[in-house]
């Protein structure tokens, strides 16, 4: 009976299983993939078999708690979702810092150069996690630089809403050229000037978040040190007798 | 080593010890600093004995005290250091901008700059200097200094101005000038959190030992607690909690002020 209940969720699983996973599949899995750099596909199918061997082993075991290996299997595969968010987090969290300091490099450039000369110039200087993109920016900029899609384009991938703006503000000045160029420059200076406090003050909020634990372990200390004293005058009393 | 050995070297020859400042209405004395610490460890072995520890327990908290003291008093002088090289880095780009706004001569601001900044940063611009004058790139030149972005766009600046012309210098050393102000602004103000914080801390642990006096107190009315074991035990591990948490509170000293986040 149980070998045909193994057969059977196996059957099952091979054909339907694709739609499971795929109904449980986060949506943002695949791009948050994509910009960490790593192949969700070999790692999902891999997901997918041990989730289908370990469903028909625990179904064996113990078939009654079903639902329970479920809830686990599916935590199992969240977990994968999990790894990736936290390093796709990671990753948006340093661009937050990079971005507005690469931003004020190219400002600096533009008025001596024109935007496309400058984004050549500061490849140089850019952090490492926009460098890349940058050079395929630089490459599609050459062919046809006023193309605002080039612009739009450039680090999509993290749904950062500055940095589209901070790209529109590029593709601005560019088109513009310099009939409007000044005043261009001089709203993105005060806009990345913003930007770069805004981003500062969140690190340094960041950097006190890791001491204030220990605001709390004095506190913590002596109210152990009082339950325990108190606990054992209990002890002390009730050997004494309570009329002692 | 090196990297320590120049530090120290940095440490008695500018006398740091000796340097307090100023930030708005924010005072900064380490010599009191250093006062408040040993005060608040002699406290705790006076708390020792007010709570009746034993005589060894109350050696081991002044050892650990004492070893305390010398761990805050490294990261003291770390804070200092970095204080110093924080203040002679922006000193020097806001400098390097002004004399730079003047001549648009790369050298010449430079040359006039240095008159303001200690022998350390002295060195690093004849070293910058001498690269330019061998023909050396800018971005090579300048390598030896901290890679802070405003400095870097201070750089790639006087590069494009020897280059291209001082068309619009003013604009550019306004960004900059602006971006330094900022930070200075900035990094004080973490600085002033972070000692904040520190005090948060001490006045804490200072709670801390005045309620368990006076639960020692209340509770040794009823039953003397004081001979058993497990209240030598309990209250040898508060105060070296205590101490411990005195000591890693002084910790934010040593936070950079120059942040490698920032720089390039």
């Amino acid at each position: 009976m149980s070998r045909l209940l193994i057969v059977l969720c196996l059957v099952f699983l091979f054909q339907k299983g694709t739609d499971v996973l795929n109904y449980l599949k986060e949506e943002q899995l695949e791009r948050m993939c994509g910009v960490i750099g790593q192949n969700s596909q070999s790692k999902t199918q891999k997901r997918k078999v041990e989730m289908m061997v370990l469903i028909s082993v625990m179904l064996v075991m113990d078939p009654s708690l079903m639902p329970i290996w479920l809830l686990l299997v599916i935590a199992i595969y969240k977990l994968r979702y999990f790894q990736v968010k936290r390093q796709y987090l990671r990753l948006k969290k340093q661009l937050s810092f990079e971005f507005p300091i690469w931003l004020r490099l190219i400002q600096g450039l533009l008025p001596y150069n024109t935007v496309v000369r400058s984004l050549v110039l500061s490849v140089d200087f850019a952090p490492v996690l926009i460098q890349e993109p940058l050079r395929q920016l630089i490459v599609r900029l050459e062919a046809d630089p006023l193309q605002l899609s080039h612009y739009e384009a450039f680090m999509k991938e993290f749904e950062d809403t500055q940095i589209e703006r901070a790209m529109k503000h590029l593709y601005r000045y560019n088109f513009a050229g310099f009939v409007d160029a000044g005043r261009q420059l001089d709203q993105m200076v005060k806009s990345t000037s913003k930007w770069l406090r805004i981003t500062r003050r969140e690190r340094n909020e960041t950097a006190m978040g890791a001491y204030q634990w220990l605001g709390i372990v004095p506190m913590v200390s002596v109210t152990i040190i009082f339950i325990v004293l108190m606990f054992q005058v209990i002890v002390s009393t009730m050997e004494r007798g309570w009329l002692a | 080593m090196a990297v320590v050995a120049r530090d120290l070297r940095l440490i008695v020859r500018l006398r740091i010890w000796n340097r307090n400042w100023h930030y708005h209405s924010f005072r900064f004395r380490w010599l009191s600093l250093l006062a408040v610490y040993i005060l608040l460890v002699s406290g705790i072995g006076g708390m020792g004995f007010i709570l009746q520890l034993k005589l060894r327990y109350i050696v081991i908290l002044c050892l650990c005290g004492g070893l305390g003291l010398m761990i805050v008093f490294s990261w003291m002088m770390v804070f200092q250091r970095n204080q110093h090289v924080f203040t002679q880095f922006t000193t020097l780009v806001l400098h390097l901008c002004s004399h730079f706004k003047i001549s648009s001569k790369t050298v010449l601001a430079l040359n006039n700059t240095k008159s303001v900044l200690d022998d350390e940063f002295q060195a690093t611009i004849d070293d910058a200097i001498a690269h330019l004058h061998a023909g050396e790139t800018y971005r090579l030149s300048f390598d030896s200094f901290p890679s802070h972005f405003t400095f870097y766009s201070l750089v790639k600046l006087m590069e494009a101005v020897e280059v291209f012309g001082n068309d619009n210098l003013q604009a550019g050393l306004g960004i900059i000038e602006h971006d330094v102000d900022d930070w200075i602004d900035d990094t004080y103000d973490f600085v002033q959190q972070l000692i904040r914080f520190k005090n948060r801390v001490i006045v804490l642990c200072v709670m801390g030992l005045v309620v368990a006096l006076i639960s020692q107190r209340m509770l040794s009315g009823v039953v003397d607690i004081t001979h058993m074991r497990l209240y030598q035990d309990i209250v040898f591990t508060h105060l070296m909690v205590t101490i411990i948490c005195l000591i890693y509170g002084h910790r934010v000293l040593r936070h950079e002020w120059i942040s490698n986040k920032e720089c390039l």
